[in-house]
């Protein structure tokens, strides 16, 4: 069957080293990093998606696909370009967690957990809270329900982005 | 002259009581006989519900927990492995608002769904190919089969669909999926072999009436030939792409033996598929009815299972 999509170029690729640096650099800053055996690759769309893989056999068939065909999506969504700052994503950073390769969390009772899943910031009610800086947000039930910024010496939690808003827009 | 008079009374019925046009209601007969005014008369109501527990996520004890402590009422289903059968449930939150929902524990899922998933019976360290994913019930399945290792190619040409499928994919943790926007038919191009296919194709959708009743009337013998074109198609690209020794489960929620077990047979007579039996899965324990003419092939129906109308089949490649 013909196909008027085939690509010219790949949409999916290495990242530069200034790309990986910048990557490395925000999960350090937050005291985590990639597990040994992860691959990243960049997404080219009006901006640069960062695509994370655990498993080989998924970015063989993402890199092998992109050569012939626009990919949609693959692996774990990790994070975005938004001119050279890198945003991480919620998906990666959960995924972290849930292997124990991020540690810096706050739990919300439960009253704010519902107004940070509606899109908000919100100032104390933290039950427990371990590292600053870009940290996961769990409800009082042990579930991850967004990512949020919390400043040095500040009590109020920075919504980055939350579940809800998965809900509201999707991807 | 007797059985002929049998005949138009039941179609007559179709048509005048259950709304159904003339050409469906035939078909219908001519498929079911009597049987048919059970399954019109099972279609007037909507099938029941069920879920599927995402394990790469949840333990199944805590979230049966959470979601019976909402109200929901629920029960194993004991022919597929993490499916239940929802009883019953709250005016508010819907089953499909709940945080446990938004939070990818759980798929809306029919039994026959999950059923397909695992009947296709994908190993972890495999790659598969999902050749109409649709919002990705299916894939999110297989990948959980998976323990989200080896990869699954899942293909969706539809925008909207495509759109959910990615979200579906992210909020159950599915990390092993490669999700391409494409007509199904391209596949082959890629020069890539599966271990397993599966192919759950877009067909008339006769076999959901109950969700869909608009569908009584809108079934014709044109649709049915169209579509019938377009899933000989997707099977044989499907089965050109399998890997010798490999497996490819077919499926349609379709009625009708064009879109399902003449699909087949062109694939054992053209390709020489060999159709595996359904001995091996406890769906042989749960009133097994097979497909028309189409030893090994499986048929679903609303009066009978409970659950949308399908045709599953599944095959090796020799």
């Amino acid at each position: 069957m013909q196909d008027a999509e085939t690509l010219k170029k790949p949409s999916l690729r290495k990242p530069t080293d200034n790309e990986k640096r910048e990557i490395y650099s925000v999960l350090n800053s937050a005291s985590s990093g990639l597990p040994a055996g992860y691959r990243l690759l960049i997404h080219e769309l009006r901006y640069r998606e960062v695509l994370a893989f655990t498993q080989e056999e998924t970015m063989f068939l993402a890199e092998t696909i992109s050569n012939k065909k626009n990919v949609y999506f693959a692996g774990i969504f990790a994070g975005s370009f938004r001119k050279d700052k890198f945003k991480l994503s919620l998906d990666l950073v959960e995924h972290l967690y849930r292997r124990g390769y991020w540690t810096n969390y706050v739990i919300l009772e439960e009253n704010h957990s519902k107004s940070f899943l509606y899109g908000r910031n919100v100032e104390n009610g933290f039950l427990k809270l371990v590292g600053r800086g870009v940290v996961l947000v769990l409800n009082s039930e042990k579930d991850v329900i967004g990512l949020g910024l919390i400043g040095e010496n500040s009590e109020k939690l920075v919504n980055l982005v939350d579940k809800g808003w998965y809900l509201r827009k999707g991807h | 002259m007797g059985i002929r008079k049998l005949s138009e009374n039941v179609e007559r019925r179709l048509v005048d009581h259950y709304g159904y046009n003339p050409y469906f209601a035939n078909r219908m007969y001519s498929l079911l006989g009597d049987e048919a005014l059970d399954l019109a008369e099972a279609d007037l109501k909507p099938v029941r519900k069920a879920i599927r527990i995402n394990r790469l996520k949840a333990d199944p004890d805590s979230i049966l927990r959470r979601l019976e402590k909402k109200g929901f009422t629920l029960e194993r289903i004991n022919w597929v492995s993490d499916g239940y059968w929802v009883n019953g449930g709250p005016p508010s939150p819907r089953l499909g608002a709940t945080d446990e929902y938004l939070l990818g524990y759980y798929y809306i899922q029919s039994p026959v769904s999950i059923f397909i998933a695992e009947y296709l019976n994908p190993k972890p360290g495999e790659v598969v190919l999902d050749l109409a994913a649709g919002p990705g019930g299916k894939t999110t399945y297989v990948s959980q089969l998976m323990e989200n290792s080896g990869g699954i190619v899942a293909v969706e040409p539809k925008r909207d669909r495509v759109s959910a499928l990615r979200s579906n994919v992210s909020r159950m943790a599915c990390e092993n999926v490669v999700v391409l926007q494409t007509d199904g038919r391209w596949v082959s191009s890629l020069g890539l072999t599966f271990d397993r296919v599966l192919l759950d194709a877009p067909c008339t959708a006769s076999g959901l009436v109950s969700n869909h009743p608009k569908l009584k009337k809108r079934i014709n013998a044109e649709d049915v030939g169209s579509q019938s074109l377009l899933q000989r198609s997707l099977a044989e690209v499907g089965f050109s792409v399998l890997r010798r020794g490999g497996t490819m489960v077919y499926s349609t929620c379709s009625l009708l033996p064009e879109e399902g077990e003449d699909i087949v047979r062109g694939l054992v007579n053209k390709e020489g598929a060999v159709i595996q039996f359904a001995a091996e899965t406890r769906q042989g324990e749960y009133r097994l009815r097979e497909g028309f003419d189409c030893k090994g092939a499986i048929r679903f129906y609303h009066h009978v299972h409970d659950t949308e109308g399908f045709f599953v089949c599944k095959m090796l490649k020799p």
